[in-house]
């Protein structure tokens, strides 16, 4: 009865294992079928993964910007938006096939190596100073040796100086020499080794030293780690040169573009670069970031500047600091900005440079445009901003001024034509043609009423550029040259409502440099007859013009266009700058001799009082004239001489 | 015809529904009932039987194999029918498997008998944990009621490994029983 009922139980059993167990299949059918189904899955999957693949290989890219809507939410997503469509690159290839299997056939295209970064080999550890103390007896005190272009507004430079000491920045180091004319003598030094997440510095570092002469503030950009750019701004304890000691820093996203120190404040201006394609989930990649010391933050949208139309995806920050714990007072963010700021005691000027297009008939007239915008200073916090537009392009900082409330600015104007067609049916326009002309503009702008209060249209002759510019005063002193000729003009700005101007007429060479040496004297830096002649020369004013008073020209001479390269002595009519000799090649130096050159103006002539082998870049070397003695710099330190 | 098709006749008590199931299960139910009884006569009554009870079943059941479904009414039909000759007519085959099925029964004789789902969930969770080969061996044995040697034959086995692993199963079975305190 118990079998039975097993035996029943057995009808019980689940479909499934009854149908498994068929007398009528063998086993070896079931495998068979097992088999047959499996061969088939890897059938349908390799071809599936075949027609994926041709899919993803000639499928066409996308070539047009991303939705970026997902980040609609975001305090950026105005900023979202335009960058977004300034940014995208769409990709250069038509599918993934020509992206990665037509370099196969026709070798590696272009745009590949194009787009390969330099790496810059890293920099290595900290070697700190191990003289003897240097301790202050309190009676040192600070001397200016940076020819600032604004009286009391304080320019960052790789070389300052105390009575007792000269601070040098040699490369990556920080070199404290005493003064002491024969017997002077290297007292201190500190390597950069940055923040913690530095991986190697990229420009060089710029310096101040303070009033007290106890504190040197370096600033410098840097990679970090993980390859984002960032500048770091350091405070310096020099109270003893010897035993240098870090005693703060501040870190901002982006790379160092200038700085002043007024009023016991830092004005600080950096740039932050936006790549193409951010990553918009990440808010570093698109907006500039401060670190105080307790993590990376965003600058709040309210504090960036931008305009309706984009022209480039880079920012220009502003941000004021107090000048002896490096505590950040206030941001700005200039969305668009170009890199040519001006600071004034009161005010910081940005531009932004862009092209004006309009289309006359079958061709498009372009006009380059500069918008310059003030922001006032003066308080802890920053001012509101107001913005002229004028024609033209700046050339640098001292093409603008700030002078009894008006702003001073001369452009280069640049207008040109394009021809374009599309007459093959092609999906660019085509550049058939270009033609165009470059002038000179000089404007004087109303920042109050934000209109243009004067202005001497084109004044120099037809296709030239401005090369130098000083403002002196009610003068304005202007350099435009085209190829290797040169117009000085002096514009006499005491009445607004009549501006005169007088020139040179055209002589050789042109000045890259221009110098105001007092006592109506200018000095002109520059290239002579030809492009390898160094000239140093002087102009004046006279009754019906620009006359030059004399110069002082070195044949084959290379030299540094920096402004702060140059020691102007205007007290002692003294002029000093690096140069290089070129000649033929000799054993240890390819032809090439690194000089230090002094020369004096006595008011008629210049004479050259030294000329000295210095080794270095002529950009980086310095000079400074002592009681009787010339301290030059260069890569090897420092070089004191007698001037007789 | 497919399984489905030859459902729907049932349902839509269409007498085509035997044709078409004896033309494709016809072979395989009469197997069942020959293995069980062992008489072509006996068997052949026995699978028309089964086709009148799948009519009188089929509507409202809807089984998902209609194989599985019809092999199970047969099988208790030629049980029934074996059970009602087993005096007349002995087949060695169904005995002996009966006989083997007897030792897996667990000793455990206190209690209440175990209901039939107990029972249903215990061999079928017991059919689950086997291996696939030793549970078609099983199956064939205690199910289909197959010789030795036709189950060596179709799977390629001598016939000593089918009655060492028919032997080995009986004996986890019991001991599954046991565990799972089934009382038979």
């Amino acid at each position: 009865m118990k079998k039975r009922k097993l035996m029943d139980s057995l009808s019980l059993v689940d479909d499934v294992y009854i149908s498994e167990a068929d007398p009528s299949v063998s086993v070896k059918q079931v495998k068979r079928k097992r088999n047959l189904r499996v061969w088939l899955a890897i059938a349908a999957c390799f071809c599936c993964a075949v027609i994926g693949f041709n899919l993803w290989l000639f499928i066409p890219l996308k070539h047009t910007p991303p939705s970026v809507s997902q980040y609609s939410g975001s305090e950026y997503y105005g900023i979202i938006v335009k960058l977004n469509e300034l940014t995208y690159r769409k990709p250069s290839y038509k599918n993934n096939y020509e992206r990665y299997f037509s370099g196969i056939f026709k070798g590696a295209k272009a745009e590949d190596m194009a787009m390969t970064m330099d790496t810059v080999p890293e920099m290595g550890t900290a070697a700190t100073g191990s003289m003897a103390l240097y301790a202050r007896d309190g009676s040192e005190t600070y001397e200016e040796v940076t020819d600032n272009q604004v009286a009391g507004v304080i320019e960052g430079d790789i070389f300052k100086r105390s009575s007792e000491y000269i601070y040098y920045l040699n490369g990556n180091t920080l070199e404290v020499y005493s003064i002491n004319k024969e017997d002077s003598a290297l007292v201190g030094s500190l390597a950069i080794t940055g923040a913690d997440d530095m991986r190697y510095t990229y420009s060089e570092a710029t310096m101040y030293l303070s009033e007290d002469c106890n504190t040197v503030t370096l600033m410098y950009s840097y990679y970090t780690k993980d390859n984002k750019a960032c500048i770091a701004f350091e405070s310096i304890d020099v109270s003893d040169p010897a035993a240098m000691t870090l005693k703060s820093r501040v870190r901002v996203s982006g790379t160092y573009l200038s700085s002043r120190f007024t009023g016991g404040d830092f004005i600080v201006l950096t740039q932050f670069h936006v790549n193409y394609n951010p990553d918009f989930s990440d808010e570093s990649t698109f907006v500039p970031q401060i670190d105080k010391g307790d993590g990376y933050e965003s600058i709040p949208v309210g504090n960036i500047i931008s305009p309706e139309k984009l022209d480039s995806a880079r920012y220009t920050v502003v941000c004021k600091m107090d000048g002896d714990t490096l505590e950040l007072y206030d941001t700005s963010a200039f969305l668009s900005y170009s890199e040519n700021v001006y600071v004034s005691t009161d005010n910081v000027y940005v531009t932004r440079t862009y092209s004006e297009s309009k289309t006359e008939g079958e061709l498009t007239v372009n006009t380059k445009m500069t918008e310059i915008s003030r922001m006032p200073y003066v308080d802890e916090a920053f001012g509101d901003v107001s913005s002229v537009t004028v024609e033209g392009y700046i050339k640098d900082q001292y093409s603008m001024d700030e002078y009894n409330g008006y702003l001073r600015v001369v452009t280069t104007t640049d207008v040109w034509s394009d021809k374009k067609d599309n007459g093959y049916g092609r999906e660019e326009m085509l550049l058939i043609s270009r033609s165009g002309d470059t002038n000179a503009d000089l404007y004087i702008i109303d920042f109050v009423s934000c209109e243009i209060r004067s202005q001497v249209k084109s004044f120099a002759p037809k296709g030239e550029v401005v090369q130098s510019v000083r403002f002196d005063g009610d003068t304005a002193y202007v350099c435009t040259s085209v190829e290797l000729t040169d117009p000085v003009f002096f514009f006499d700005l005491s009445d607004l409502d009549n501006i005169t101007v007088k020139d040179t007429g055209t002589i050789d060479g042109f000045s890259t440099s221009l110098v105001n040496m007092g006592d109506g004297f200018l000095l002109g830096i520059g290239i002579g007859s030809d492009r390898n002649t160094l000239k140093i020369e002087v102009y004046e004013e006279t009754e019906d013009g620009v006359a030059s008073v004399c110069k002082y020209e070195v044949k084959d001479a290379g030299y540094s266009t920096d402004y702060k390269s140059y020691y102007i002595d205007r007290e002692n009519g003294l002029v000093g700058l690096g140069m290089t000799l070129y000649g033929k090649p000799k054993p240890g130096n390819k032809g090439m001799d690194s000089r230090y050159v002094l020369v004096h103006f006595d008011g008629y002539r210049l004479r050259e009082l030294l000329d000295v082998p210095l080794g270095g870049d002529d950009y980086r070397k310095r000079g400074v004239y002592i009681d009787g003695y010339m301290y030059m710099l260069g890569s090897e330190g420092l070089l004191v001489e007698q001037v007789g | 015809m497919d399984d489905s098709r030859i459902l729907e006749l049932y349902w839509a008590r269409e007498q085509s529904a035997i044709a078409e199931t004896e033309a494709k299960y016809g072979k395989y139910l009469n197997r069942i009932a020959f293995n069980i009884l062992y008489s072509d006569e006996d068997a052949e009554e026995c699978v028309n039987d089964t086709y009148v009870r799948a009519w009188d079943a089929m509507p409202p059941c809807r089984p998902d194999r209609l194989s599985a479904f019809l092999g199970k009414i047969t099988r208790n039909i030629a049980l029934d029918r074996y059970e009602a000759h087993r005096a007349e007519k002995r087949s060695g085959n169904t005995e002996l498997a009966l006989d083997e099925l007897g030792e897996c029964i667990p000793d455990t004789a206190v209690g209440e008998l175990s209901d039939e789902i107990a029972l249903r969930d215990a061999i079928n969770g017991f059919l689950r944990s086997l291996p696939a080969r030793t549970r078609i061996i099983f199956l064939r044995r205690y199910f289909y009621v197959c010789s030795i040697s036709d189950i060596a034959q179709s799977l390629g086995m001598s016939e000593s490994n089918v009655k060492v692993t028919l032997l080995r199963t009986r004996k986890r079975l019991k001991e599954y029983l046991e565990k799972e305190g089934i009382i038979i």
